[in-house]
């Protein structure tokens, strides 16, 4: 369906030339979008592999929480981030099973 | 012959497999570097008592351990592990060099039978205390870069010590340096710091850096009668004054501050040996687009302007430099 085309009339002081304008619809540009068979797997609760990504705010000068930022250790890896935050087992180191629970696994480790 | 414990794979699960192997190598070498293997421990260095020189650089162990035996060792580098205490080094009374970076190490001790220390990195770790360095008077160079100090104490016992870095932290006040005459550098950058003080006696002084603090006035620096380079990027510097204080230096770097007086600039004229500046970043750099054009006319003795030769046109890609510029460099190697 086309949209109604508006025409104007505008007269000038010079000469007594008429101008007209002619508006269109704008023509439609290609676009990308996801094929039918694509699954999103933003939260199926994948480990994450940017151990060497994490973003670190500017350490401001006079801004003291700037200047312990959040280093995302875990037991094996800096930087790297867990799905989820789990509670340090309870008594200090278990067994070494227990130690090695939840690590991560990039291939830093 | 020695055992390793090395993490094979890590799915992330809690699956974690490990094995132990045997690392074949001469029991008479001098040098062993072990880097990035997954170690998580290693031992029997009692076939090998020999080694001067061990890199474990880039590894997974959580603790200093099973190197006593190595009584000749002066070099030990354990950098980028997850070591969280130094401990049973009392035997390694020949090393000369430690580097236990990038681990996480709270407190500094252990040290003590480790007279003939000279170099000691500690970079990223989660220091907040100086200490436990009573007896290592033989030291030389000291990198405590990005940990949590707060306090610049227990250093001025070290009579020997000519470097001395403590970037990143979380000092507030130059302090506890008195009499250390034979200080050739001192690294702060990166810290709270608003006042330049404390600095009188450090007579020997060759290079500072004071970047990215909260400096406000360029003051206290008349004890630095040795200074050749000085390092105030990244402050709030409104005001270019008491030039005399540093009269001698080869390069001054003030980047991204606020000047904005030309009249100011004009104060460096005092300066007879500059040939390094950098003064991007300021108002009177953003403002002026003829700014290396008065730069170059105010100062025709520097040689090099923010990092880029003073005779560069703009916008040409490549403009042969003549072989006695090069000297500039030779003039400010801190020795």
């Amino acid at each position: 369906m086309q949209a109604p085309v508006v025409t104007e009339t505008c007269q000038t002081n010079e000469e007594g030339e008429q101008l007209v304008l002619r508006l269109r619809a704008p023509v439609e540009r290609p676009r990308v979008t996801w094929g039918a068979g694509v699954i999103d797997n933003e939260h199926m609760g994948r480990l994450k592999s940017n151990c060497c990504c994490i973003y670190t705010p500017p350490r401001v000068w006079d801004d003291p929480s700037t200047w312990e930022p959040e280093e995302h250790e875990t037991e094996h890896c800096r930087g790297h981030t867990l799905p989820e935050k789990k509670q340090k087992p309870q008594g200090g180191h278990g067994s070494d099973k227990d130690e090695d629970k939840g690590n991560c696994g990039c291939d830093h480790c | 012959m020695l055992q390793i414990e090395k993490i094979v794979s890590n799915k992330g699960n809690g699956d974690i497999i490990k094995e132990i192997i045997s690392h074949n190598v001469d029991e008479d070498i001098t040098e062993l570097s072990l880097i990035r293997h997954r170690i998580q421990k290693i031992w029997q260095f009692e076939n090998t008592p020999g080694i001067r020189d061990l890199s474990l650089r880039w590894n997974l162990l959580k603790k200093i351990d099973h190197f006593q035996c190595l009584t000749s060792l002066t070099r030990l580098n354990l950098n980028d592990n997850q070591i969280e205490k130094l401990e049973n080094l009392e035997t390694l009374v020949n090393l000369v060099f430690l580097d236990v970076s990038y681990n996480r190490i709270t407190k500094i001790e252990g040290l003590s039978e480790l007279i003939n220390l000279e170099e000691l990195h500690l970079v990223h770790n989660k220091i907040i205390t100086i200490e436990g360095l009573e007896t290592n008077t033989a030291m030389k160079y000291l990198e405590f870069g990005d940990n949590r100090i707060q306090k610049m104490e227990n250093l001025s016992h070290l009579v020997n010590l000519e470097r001395l870095f403590l970037g990143a932290n979380q000092i507030r006040k130059i302090e506890g340096l008195d009499g250390m005459a034979q200080l050739k550098e001192l690294s702060l950058p990166g810290n709270a710091l608003q006042i330049i003080e404390g600095l009188d006696t450090l007579s020997g002084l060759k290079s500072i850096s004071l970047a990215q603090n909260g400096i406000r006035k360029i003051d206290g620096l008349s004890g630095l009668t040795n200074l050749k380079s000085l390092d105030l990027n990244d402050n709030i510097i409104e005001k270019l004054e008491n030039v005399e204080q540093f009269k001698g230096i080869s390069s001054l770097m003030i980047r991204k501050n606020k000047l904005n007086c030309w009249q100011d600039v004009r104060q460096l004229k005092k300066l007879e040996n500059l040939t390094v500046l950098t003064m991007e970043m300021n108002p009177l750099y953003s403002s002026d687009y003829t700014y290396r054009n008065r730069v170059k006319e105010i100062l025709p003795d520097v040689k090099l302007l923010d990092g880029f030769p003073i005779f560069w046109v703009q916008g040409d890609p490549y403009q042969p430099i003549p072989e006695e510029f090069y000297e500039v460099f030779d003039n400010l190697h801190v020795k």
